[in-house]
This record gives C-alpha cells, structure tokens and sequence, in this order.
C-alpha cells in the first residue's frame, strides 16, 4: 500500500512537469500565431485540434492520476478529478468547434484552460503567466512582443468575462481546497478506522450479501489460521472444498449463525484447540437495505479455562472442607449430647460454641457451592407450584431459636388464601432465610421484624422489614455483589459470608422476579422480592 | 409382633447395621453411638469388606458413604440392588456429596434415605435410624 502511494506520487510529479511544459509549449504557440498569422490561411487550421488534444491529455491526467493532492487516495477524491475532467471536457469541445480563425474563441478556452491549472496549482500557474507576461513585454524579438502585447490587449479585453471567469476560479479554489480537505480528513479517519479495526482484539470478519469475503483483520487472522489475502473476494460456501489450509475454520465460524444477534460459542482444532465465542450481525446502510454481515470472533479458551479452575477449585476446596467439617461437627455434638461423660458447667459453654462455628462454616460452604454451581449454569433448578405462606412459616420456624437468643421477635402477615407461586422451594427459602436471617442479626436486641406477603397483580410480594442498623446510603448499590458486606456490620457480626445477598438476587431474578431495597443506618431495612405465581 | 412399634427395639432381637465410611474418626464415632443404642455394628472401610460381611450377617440396615476407596457408594448400592438375597436391606447414603444430582441418583438406586453428613449430628442420625426401623416394623405388622 506505502509503496504505491510512493510511487504514485513520483507519477504525478513527473506528470505535472509533463503538462506545464506541454502548456508553455502551447502558450508559446498561441502567442506566435496571434501576432503573425494570418487568420485566414488554412494551412494553421491543425492548431485547435492540437489544443484539444492538450485538453484530452489534461482528462487523462485527471483520470488517472487524479489531483496533485497525492495524499489523498484517488478513489476518495473523484470528486476533485470530475470536475477538472468537467473543466477540461468544455475546454476541449470549445477548441473543436472554434474554426481556425476564431482565436477570439480559442483565446477563450485558453484563458479558461490558465483558470484551471491556476485552480489546480496556484503557485505553479502564476510562475509559469508572470513568464508569459514577460516574455510577451519584453520579449526577445519585436516579433514575440508584438504578440504578447496582443495577447495581453486580448486578454485585457477579456476582463468583463474574466470577472465572472475569477469568480468561477475563486469558486473552483475553495472547492478544490475544500474537497482535498474532506478528502484528506475523510482518508485520516477511514485510516484511524482501519488501524482500530485492524489491531482489535477481537477478530472481525465482513462478508457482502452473497457471502464474498470484504475484509479479515489480523485477530481473526491469528485465531482462524487463515490470510485473508488468499479469501477476499471469495464466495465462501458450505459443501465446496477450497484448498485454502484451515478454510474449515471459517466454515466454522460461519454455520453458527442461526439469528441475528446470536452469541454461539465453537470449538475449532486447527491451527490451536480454540474455544470462540461467535456473534453474528447483519450490516444494513442508512435505508436498512442488508449489505453484508459481520462476524465478530472472541478466543474465549483461556478465559473459560480460568473460569472453570475457579470454579473446580472452589468445588473441590469445598467438598475437601465438608469432611473434616462432617468430623468437627460430630465431635462437638457426641460431646454436647453428653455421649462422652457430662460436661461440667465450665465446658459447656465452650463446646457449644464450638458447635456453634462448626455450623456456620457449614453454611459457609455450602454457600461457596451454591455460589460456584450457580455461577456455572447448573444449579439445577426445578420449579413447581409453591405455597409461599408454608415457606414463610418454616424459615421463621428455622430462624426462632437465633431471633430469641437475641431478643428479637418475628411478626408475619401473610393472607389466607394466597395462591401458590411458580418456584424452587429449595432456592426461594435461601432467599426468605437470608433475608430473614440479616435482618435478625443486624437488629439490635429487642428488635422486631415484620415478614409480610401480599398479591401485587401476577406476582406474589413478600417483604422483610427491620428497624435494626440499616446498610449506609453509599454501599447500597454494592450490596448485591459477591463477598460484600458493609462496613457497619463487618465490626457487629464477623461471620458473614457475604454470599447471601449474591445467591439471593441471583435465585429471585432466574424466577423472574426482582429484588427491592431501602434502607437508612441507624433506622432500619425494608427488603423484598416478586416471585410470580403459577399459572 | 403385636406390640406396639415403640417397643419393638426391646422385644425385637438387636438389630444389625453394616455401616461403610472411610473416614476413621467418623466411623469409630459413629460406631460407639449406635452401638450405646445397642445396635450391632459393622463398621467397614470399602466396598470389598462390606460385600464379605454381607455375605455371612444378616444386615437389617446399610450406612453407605459414597467417595470411598476402591468402588464408590453409588456402584455398591446397585450392586445390592442387584442381588436379590439383599435387595430388601434398606439403605441410608450418609456422605458429604451434597448435590441434587447426586441425591436423585442416589434415590435412583434406590436408597431409603439420604443425608450429608455435615449438615447432621450423629445425634440425629441416630433418630433417624430409629424412625425408619420404627417405620419398618409397623409396616412389617
């Protein structure tokens, strides 16, 4: 690409050299056959058609080399080129029709022609007149001068056109320059565009409507073992075999495509075992005609992996930790239940709570399971119908003995005749005991909390209320994420886990519902959730 | 046998447990409680032995851990439920394998009941025990 626009520009140079010569030359001419020939001799009649032929090589010129603005690719700039080939185009046909005699008419078109090589190179254009206007004052011979004086008087007589001519030409600059402007800016921004694209992370891979292959940047390049060199332009289909190496990839790729939008993740062995994540999207222009289609390719392999060792690790960690657990558990119960002997008032307490820890990290694990299941898709839910007034009843039941060590009673209110829910009642009582459960740690001693479940049009409301510590205005919106616990408590109670909101947003949400929050410190907490009811 | 079903334990001849479980420190203990409820306790460490004991007592209930060295619990419980010698002994899965998949294969099997281990007290296990002989008899009658 950088070598061609070398080169290019070199042609250009040199073609501009070319067309002053070729237009001195033709001015030179003209200042002669001004001053000495006879209009009338028809031996001179060549002469316009040699112009045009001038004219002809200047649309040439336009063609293929575009404007001097070499910076600017040619395609990007045709505007530029369409109207100096316009230009050139009226200068040729006025050279043809004029007859050999009219050199009014060919004065004219020549005056037209400085107009617009003076719109192409200003600089360039006055040089090369100032040369004229001398070489015709003072030229070398009293032959020359004559005809530059004529040509002068000529073209002084050609002022009331050239004012319009002038204005054409300050018009031609100013569009010229601003053309050459939009062009530059227009190739700088398709650049950025292309060097973004280019260099992404992702792979993004561009067919038209028919499936041709438009672009490949390097991303998708790396991850498909493919050049998109070797493809572009290339109708790729199913069923027909390029010898293209790793060309299955692309097929790949592509027969994911089921919808518009669709994330579909592939497995691909070739040149490396990949996992992609694959997201299809139809291009449409302005009008939503359909011009081709986009696939955006993500290498996901490591990140699945590492997700996946997460979530393993915290599997195995937690099972390897039930064991012992399982041990310290029934050793701290065989001795509570006084299996080994009577305790004696001294050791009770501290075997309690040993019993008493034992079961939180219990619960710690569990969570950390739940968590690591649900995070991994398969926290298996089996949904039914549920009565919500029964859950309610048995988590409070779970729940008495801690609020009545603390001091706190439980009030529910839950109408007689709700209709059943659609939920896992495993998982919805996670949820009710959580909520439950911090709203009877976080409650100062002889605090209540009121549980309460009310119809709220297809979905059941159950709410928790609590005028316990509250949860600080800032940390609310953190309240929800995994291991967080706020700042207020983490000092009162110590063995939060900080997965139980986590689980329950997650467990609430998959049922359809969502979870709502307000709360002030030192005031109190108000929780709830929707859970729809069965159909 | 027309007593009535809570005092079945004490006219009844002791019952026999085969409990499976590799973990020394659970199984002595489990052990020592059943047999303070007077229970006949076989404790074993695999597979391989519970098979050799199953050959020559008469089991009234199995305690099947199921990550176990050699055969795991899932493939003795089938192997039980394969031979119909034994096929009736009820059995009791008591691991730490606490998920669904695992309790519904367990049930699949046909295991009585199933429990993790760490979420129970052998205090309640006990009970446990005792509630399904209980049940057994009175289904017996």
């Amino acid at each position: 690409m950088d070598e061609f626009s070398q080169q290019r520009k070199r042609i250009v140079r040199y073609l501009i050299v070319v067309r002053w010569i070729t237009a001195a030359a033709l001015f030179g001419l003209y200042a002669h056959m001004v001053g000495t020939i006879d209009p009338s001799d028809a031996s001179w009649g060549w002469v316009p058609y040699l112009l045009a032929g001038y004219a002809t090589l200047n649309v040439f010129f336009q063609l293929t080399a575009g404007t001097s603005n070499t910076k600017a690719p040619a395609g990007t700039i045709s505007a530029i080129a369409g109207f100096g080939i316009i230009t050139d185009l009226a200068v040729f046909f006025a050279f043809l029709y004029a007859a050999p005699s009219d050199f009014q008419t060919i004065g004219f078109a020549l005056y037209m022609l400085v107009i617009m090589e003076l719109g192409a190179l200003l600089s360039e254009s006055v040089v090369v007149l100032v040369f004229f206007v001398i070489l015709a004052l003072y030229g070398f011979n009293a032959q020359l001068a004559a005809a530059g004086e004529v040509l002068i008087e000529r073209l002084w007589s050609l002022v009331p056109q050239g004012f319009f001519l002038g204005l054409a030409l300050v018009f031609t600059m100013a569009l010229r320059r601003n053309l050459a402007r939009h062009a530059a800016e227009l190739y700088q921004t398709r650049q950025l565009a292309e060097a973004v694209v280019e260099n992404l992370g992702d792979g993004i891979i561009i067919f038209d409507t028919e499936r041709r292959l438009l672009f490949m940047n390097r991303a998708a390049e790396t991850v498909l073992g493919l050049k998109g060199a070797d493809l572009l332009g290339l109708k790729i289909r199913k069923n027909i075999s390029y010898p293209i190496r790793n060309i299955g990839n692309l097929l790949t790729v592509i027969g994911t495509v089921k919808q518009d939008g669709d994330r579909v993740e592939v497995r691909i062995d070739k040149p490396e075992e990949r996992l992609l994540a694959v997201v299809h999207m139809p291009l449409r222009d302005a009008d939503r005609t359909p011009y081709g289609e986009m696939f955006v390719v993500r290498d996901i392999t490591r990140e699945t992996f590492l997700n996946k060792l997460k979530s393993d690790f915290i599997s195995v960690a937690a099972h390897q930790l039930r064991t012992p657990l399982s041990s310290l558990k029934w050793a701290f119960s065989v001795l509570a239940d006084g299996g080994l002997g009577p305790l004696t008032d001294d050791q009770k307490p501290v075997v309690d709570q040993g019993m008493e820890t034992t079961d939180r990290l219990v619960r710690l694990v569990n969570s950390l399971l739940n968590v690591s299941r649900m995070e991994e898709g398969r926290f298996g839910y089996e949904f039914g119908s549920v009565d919500m007034a029964l859950l309610i009843a048995k988590t409070i039941e779970t729940l008495k003995p801690k609020a009545e060590s603390r001091n706190i009673r439980i009030e529910s209110s839950v109408p007689d005749m709700l209709p059943p829910i659609a939920a896992d009642a495993e998982k919805l009582e996670l949820v009710v005991e959580n909520f439950l459960d911090n709203a009877v740690s976080y409650s100062q001693p002889g605090g209540e909390v009121h549980i309460e479940a009310a119809s709220e049009g297809a979905f059941l409301r159950c709410t928790i209320r609590d005028n316990g510590v509250g949860i600080p205005q800032a940390q609310q919106q953190l309240l929800f994420t995994k291991f967080f616990r706020g700042d207020n408590v983490v000092r009162m109670q110590t063995d939060g886990s900080g997965l139980g909101l986590y689980i329950a947003k997650n467990v609430v949400e998959r049922h359809g519902g969502t979870i709502n929050l307000t709360s002030q410190e030192g005031v109190g907490t108000t929780i709830s959730f929707t859970v729809p009811f069965a159909k | 046998m027309q007593e009535p079903p809570v005092a079945a334990p004490q006219t009844e001849p002791p019952k026999a447990i085969l409990l499976v479980e590799d973990d020394k420190f659970l199984r002595e203990l489990l052990t020592k409680r059943l047999r303070d409820e007077h229970y006949i306790v076989f404790p074993v460490i695999d597979g391989e032995e519970a098979f050799k004991i199953l050959d020559k007592e008469r089991i009234d209930l199995i305690l099947l851990d199921i990550i176990l060295p050699g055969i795991n619990g899932f493939e003795i419980l089938k192997r039980i439920k394969e031979d119909p010698t034994i096929a009736l002994i009820p059995v009791m899965m008591l691991t730490n394998l606490g998920q669904k998949s695992d309790m519904e294969r367990g049930e699949e099997l046909g295991a009585q009941e199933y429990m993790v281990k760490a979420q129970y007290t052998p205090k309640e296990i006990v009970e446990r025990i005792k509630r399904l002989f209980a049940y057994s008899a009175r289904r017996r009658r």
